[in-house]
C-alpha cells in the first residue's frame, strides 16, 4: 500500500462524505462521532478546497492535531470550530515557529474531518499521513514517539475557550498532564502538537492516510456489498452474525473494557471481539482472526454504518470488517511493540490481516 | 480407566459441581490439571484421549483468551473444562455457545484442586473409590457403639447412602426402606450362599447387598441402592457393605448374646413355676414379678409352635409385635420349639373379652404366617400362679391338636373346640362316661331341668320354639335356662362344635 496508490492532492466538498465514511471505518469503533463534524462542514461544502501534500513534499514544518478526552461528551457539547485553530496558534506563538501544514494525529474517527476544517480555515495544506493508521486511545502511542522526539510542545483548547500550553520532555508526561487538564475543563479538548520538523518525523509517519480514508469511503459507497468493498480494499469480512452477549467491565485503567460475542446464524460460528475504546482483537470459533494494529471495524449488516465500541448491543446484526493496518507498525519490532495486542493488555500475538 | 462424566460427578465429593453445558454421557479417560492464565494453558495442550481439563486458577474473564483455550482444548480431545469463576465473572452466552459448537463441556466447580483430586482418584484406578468407601466404613464401625441402630446410622453417614438391614427373607429389620418389595425379593432371590449381590433396579440404578454373618442364627443382609448406573461406585459400595457387614454382624451377635441370656432366665423361671405347683415360694413369685409377670391375675395360655424351622430367640420380638398389633400384650417364653405365652387380666375376663382375645390371637397368627407358619393352641381362663401353669399346659395340648386341624387354620381354643375334641377322643374309652358326667355336672347340681332342657334343645336342632313346645313352657323360660346353662358350663351354645360336644355328653348320660 504505497503512498501514491490513488493519492489525492485536493479535498473538496465532494470528498467529504467519502472521507467521513472512511475515517469512521479506520476509527475501529472509536475516535468519536464522525457525523457531528460532517454536519458542521456541510454549509461550507461549495467553497471547500484543501490542498493535500504528499509526505515526500518539501514542506518543512507541520502541526499534528486531534481531539482528546471523552468523545461522548463531544456529542453533547459540540465544538465551536475555533478550538483547533486556537490550539495551533497557541503552539506557534509559544515556539515562535510557523506551521506550513497540518496533519491528523490519528486518521480514524472525527480527527480527519477536524483537520480538513482546520486546513480550510487556516489556509494550510494537509499532509497525506497520520500517526496511527486507525484510532488510538492514548497520545503516547503515536508513531512519532516510537524513536523519541527531542522536544514536545503541545496545546489544548477546550470548548469554553481555556487554552493550556505544555512543554514536556516525554510523551508519557504529556499524556498524564493533558489527561489531568482535560477532565475538569469540559470533558474534551482540541489538541495541537508541534510544530514538528517534517524531515525529522517523515520516516515515522503513517503515509497516505488521508487518501486511504477517502479510498475506503469510496469503496464502501461504490461496491455492491460490504464483502466486495472489503475485497477491493485488500481486506475481508472476518465475522458476521448477531451479537448475543456484550460484557463491559468497569475498569477504566485497562485498555480492554469489554468483550462481545457474535453468533453467525448461517454457519453457527461464534466470534468474539475484545474492545476498549476501539475494537482490538477478534477470534472466530476460538481461532485468533484479527488484531491491532490492523483495522477492525464493526458495521451494521443492514445499513453498512459503523457501530462504535461503546454502542454495540446484544441483538445487533453486524459484519466485522478487517483491513490491513499501517505497514509502518510491522516494519520494525520497536514499532510493533507499541501497537500489538500486548500493548493493549491482551496477552496474544498480533495477527496479520492477510492471514486467511 | 474410562468413566462417563455423569458417573464422575455423582460421587458425594463432586456434587457441588455444576455442568453449565456439555454432554453428561461423554466418556472421560484422563484428568489434566493446569495452572496459569488461559493463554499459557492453551499452549500446553496436546492431543490425547478424552479428558477433563481442570483450570486451577480462577477464571477472571471469559474473553477471547478463554475462547482460544476452548478451541485448543477441543482440538486436544478435552471434553470438559472445569473451572472456578472469580466473583462477578460468569461465562456468558457467547462462551456457552462456543463451548457447544466445539463440543466442550463447561463445568463450574467450587474448588478446582479438590475437584481435580476427586476426578483423579476416580479415574486413576478402579480401586480408589472402593478403598475410600471401605476405609470410611471401617472408620465408622470403629467409632460406633454396641448398638445396631447407631452403627447403621454411622455407616449411612460415612458412606453417603441410606442402608437397609434385611432379614433372610428380605424384610427390613433396621434402617431406611431403601428397596421396594420387588427390589427386595429380586435381591434375595439372586443371592447364592453368602456372596454379595448386585442387581439392576427398574430405574436404571443398582441394588447391592452383602451378607451379614453373626455365626449364630439366620443370615441378614445389608443393602443399599445406587441411584444411577455407576459401575465404580457400585463396586466400591459393595466392598464397603461387606466391611460394614462384619461390623453390623458383630453388633447383632452382641444383641443376640443379651437376648439369649434373657431367654434362658425366662425359660427357667417358667420351668420353676411349673415345678412349684399350686403355691410358688415367695422368692419365686418375687422373681416372676421382677420379670414383669403378674401372677395374681387371670391368664389365658397360648402355645405357639412353628411348623417349620424357626429361631425362638431371634423371632420372639416378631411374635410380641404381631400380638401387640392385635391389642394383646402377651408374655412369651422361649421353648425348645416355639413359645409358651399368655395374656393376663387384672379381673376375670367376660365371655366377650375372651372371645375377642381369641379372635385377636387368630389374627395375630394369620399376620405372622408370611414369616413364621405356626400351630397355635389357646387355653381356658385360669386364675393365679397355678392357673397360669394350667392354662399354658392346656394351650400346649391344644397346640398339639391344632397340628392336625388345617380346617381351623391350625388354631385350637380349648374353650370352644377343645370340648368336642375331648369328647370325640374319649367316646371309645372307659374314661368317656365319667368325663361326660363331669362336663355336665354343674347342670346336675342346678337341678334336672337344665339337663333336660339342654337335651331337648340340642335334639330339636337348637330350636328354642320347639324346645318350649316339648317342655310346655314359655319360650322365654327356655331362653333363660339356656343362658343359665352357658354360664354354668362356661360355653357358648352358638358354636356348633360346642353343641356337638354337649350333645354327645347329654346323650351318654341319658
Amino acid at each position: 500500500m504505497g503512498a501514491d496508490a490513488g493519492a489525492v492532492s485536493r479535498i473538496t466538498g465532494a470528498d467529504i462524505d467519502a472521507l467521513a465514511a472512511g475515517a469512521a471505518i479506520l476509527g475501529c469503533g472509536g475516535g468519536g462521532q464522525v457525523d457531528l463534524l460532517r454536519s458542521a462542514l456541510r454549509p461550507r461544502r461549495g467553497e471547500l478546497a484543501v490542498r493535500v501534500e504528499p509526505v515526500d513534499s518539501a514542506l518543512r514544518s507541520l502541526v499534528a492535531v486531534t481531539f482528546l478526552g471523552s468523545t461522548t461528551v463531544l456529542g453533547e457539547k459540540p465544538p465551536g470550530g475555533f478550538e483547533l485553530p486556537t490550539a495551533v496558534e497557541a503552539v506557534e506563538r509559544w515556539t515562535g515557529e510557523r506551521a506550513e501544514a497540518v496533519v491528523p494525529a490519528q486518521i480514524g474517527g472525527m480527527t480527519a474531518l477536524g483537520t480538513v476544517s482546520l486546513a480550510d480555515m487556516s489556509g494550510l495544506p494537509i499532509l497525506d499521513a497520520d500517526m496511527v493508521g486507525r484510532a488510538t486511545p492514548r497520545l503516547d502511542q503515536l508513531s512519532i514517539f516510537t524513536r523519541g522526539v527531542v522536544r514536545l510542545t503541545a496545546a489544548i483548547v477546550t470548548t469554553s475557550g481555556l487554552s493550556i500550553v505544555i512543554d514536556a520532555s516525554s510523551p508519557a508526561e504529556l499524556e498524564s498532564a493533558l489527561r489531568g487538564a482535560v477532565a475538569p475543563s469540559g470533558g474534551w479538548a482540541a489538541f495541537a502538537l508541534g510544530p514538528l520538523s517534517l524531515d525529522r518525523v517523515r520516516a515515522d509517519l503513517v503515509i497516505g492516510s488521508v487518501s486511504r480514508a477517502i479510498r475506503v469511503g469510496r469503496a464502501l459507497a461504490d461496491q455492491e456489498s460490504l464483502a466486495a468493498a472489503a475485497a477491493a480494499l485488500g481486506g475481508r469480512i472476518a465475522a458476521r452474525g448477531r451479537v448475543i452477549d456484550v460484557e463491559r467491565h468497569d475498569d477504566p485503567i485497562s485498555f480492554v473494557h469489554g468483550t462481545a460475542a457474535l453468533s453467525d446464524p448461517r454457519s453457527g460460528a461464534v466470534a468474539r471481539l475484545e474492545m476498549g475504546s476501539e475494537y482490538l482483537y477478534l477470534t472466530v470459533d476460538g481461532e485468533p482472526t484479527a488484531s491491532v494494529p490492523d483495522v477492525i471495524s464493526v458495521l451494521d449488516a443492514r445499513t453498512g454504518g459503523p457501530i462504535g465500541a461503546d454502542q454495540l448491543r446484544s441483538g445487533n446484526h453486524v459484519e466485522v470488517l478487517v483491513l490491513p493496518g499501517a505497514p509502518l507498525w510491522r516494519s520494525d519490532p520497536a514499532f510493533l511493540a507499541r501497537a500489538d495486542p500486548r500493548f493493549y493488555g491482551i496477552d496474544a500475538d498480533p495477527i496479520t490481516a492477510t492471514t486467511p | 480407566m474410562t468413566a462417563r462424566l455423569s458417573e464422575l460427578l455423582a460421587v458425594p465429593g463432586l456434587q457441588d459441581a455444576r455442568l453449565i453445558t456439555g454432554d453428561p454421557q461423554s466418556r472421560i479417560e484422563r484428568v489434566l490439571g493446569r495452572s496459569g492464565p488461559p493463554r499459557v494453558i492453551s499452549a500446553t495442550l496436546a492431543a490425547g484421549p478424552p479428558a477433563v481439563l481442570v483450570l486451577m486458577d480462577p477464571v477472571t474473564r471469559f474473553d477471547t483468551a478463554f475462547d482460544v483455550l476452548l478451541r485448543r482444548a477441543s482440538q486436544a480431545g478435552i471434553v470438559t473444562v472445569a473451572f472456578a469463576s472469580s466473583p462477578g465473572a460468569e461465562p456468558g452466552r457467547g462462551t456457552t455457545a462456543l463451548a457447544d459448537r466445539l463440543h466442550v463441556g463447561l463445568l463450574a466447580v467450587p474448588e478446582p484442586w479438590e475437584a481435580s483430586i476427586q476426578l483423579h482418584e476416580q479415574l486413576a484406578s478402579s480401586h480408589a473409590p472402593a478403598v475410600r468407601l471401605i476405609t470410611r466404613a471401617a472408620q465408622a464401625a470403629l467409632e460406633a457403639g454396641p448398638d445396631v441402630t447407631e452403627t447403621l446410622h454411622r455407616l449411612e453417614t460415612a458412606l453417603g447412602y441410606p442402608l437397609s438391614l434385611l432379614d433372610a427373607s428380605g424384610h427390613t429389620l433396621e434402617g431406611t426402606a431403601v428397596l421396594d418389595d420387588a427390589g427386595r425379593s429380586l435381591l434375595i432371590a439372586s443371592s447364592t450362599g453368602g456372596h454379595p449381590v448386585q442387581v439392576p433396579d427398574r430405574d436404571g440404578g443398582q441394588l447391592v447387598a452383602a451378607a451379614v454373618g453373626t455365626g449364630i442364627g439366620p443370615r441378614a443382609w445389608l443393602a443399599a441402592a445406587v441411584p444411577r448406573s455407576l459401575p465404580m461406585e457400585t463396586a466400591g459400595l459393595l466392598g464397603a457393605l461387606q466391611t460394614a457387614g462384619i461390623a453390623v454382624g458383630h453388633r447383632l451377635a452382641l444383641a443376640r448374646l443379651a437376648d439369649e441370656r434373657d431367654a434362658q432366665s425366662r425359660t427357667s423361671l417358667l420351668d420353676e413355676l411349673r415345678a412349684a405347683g399350686s403355691a410358688p415360694p415367695p422368692e419365686l413369685a418375687q422373681r416372676a414379678i421382677r420379670a414383669g409377670w403378674p401372677l395374681d391375675a387371670w391368664h389365658i395360655g397360648i402355645r405357639i409352635v412353628p411348623r417349620g424351622p424357626a429361631d425362638p430367640i431371634a423371632q420372639r420380638s416378631d411374635i410380641l409385635d404381631a400380638f401387640a398389633r392385635r391389642g394383646l400384650a402377651i408374655q412369651a417364653v422361649e421353648q425348645d420349639t416355639g413359645w409358651a405365652a399368655w395374656v393376663s387380666y387384672d379381673s376375670e375376663p367376660s365371655v366377650t373379652e375372651v372371645r375377642s382375645a381369641s379372635a385377636g390371637m387368630r389374627r395375630a397368627q394369620a399376620d405372622l404366617r408370611s414369616r413364621i407358619a405356626t400351630n397355635v393352641g389357646v387355653g381356658s381362663v385360669q386364675a393365679g400362679a397355678s392357673g397360669l401353669v394350667r392354662t399354658v399346659g392346656e394351650a400346649a395340648d391344644a397346640a398339639r391338636l391344632a397340628t392336625n386341624r388345617p380346617e381351623t387354620g391350625h388354631f385350637v381354643h380349648i374353650d370352644t373346640l377343645g370340648l368336642a375334641q375331648l369328647l370325640l377322643a374319649w367316646t371309645q374309652t372307659d374314661t368317656f362316661l365319667p368325663a361326660a358326667r363331669e362336663l355336665l355336672a354343674p347342670l346336675d347340681r342346678a337341678g334336672g331341668q337344665l339337663l333336660i332342657t339342654l337335651g331337648h334343645y340340642l335334639d330339636t336342632g337348637a330350636s328354642v320354639a320347639e324346645t318350649a313346645a316339648i317342655l310346655d313352657v314359655h319360650r322365654n323360660t327356655v331362653t333363660n335356662r339356656l343362658a343359665q346353662i352357658q354360664r354354668l358350663l362356661g360355653v357358648d351354645l352358638a358354636d356348633p362344635e360346642t353343641r356337638l360336644a354337649l350333645h354327645l355328653a347329654s346323650r351318654t348320660l341319658r
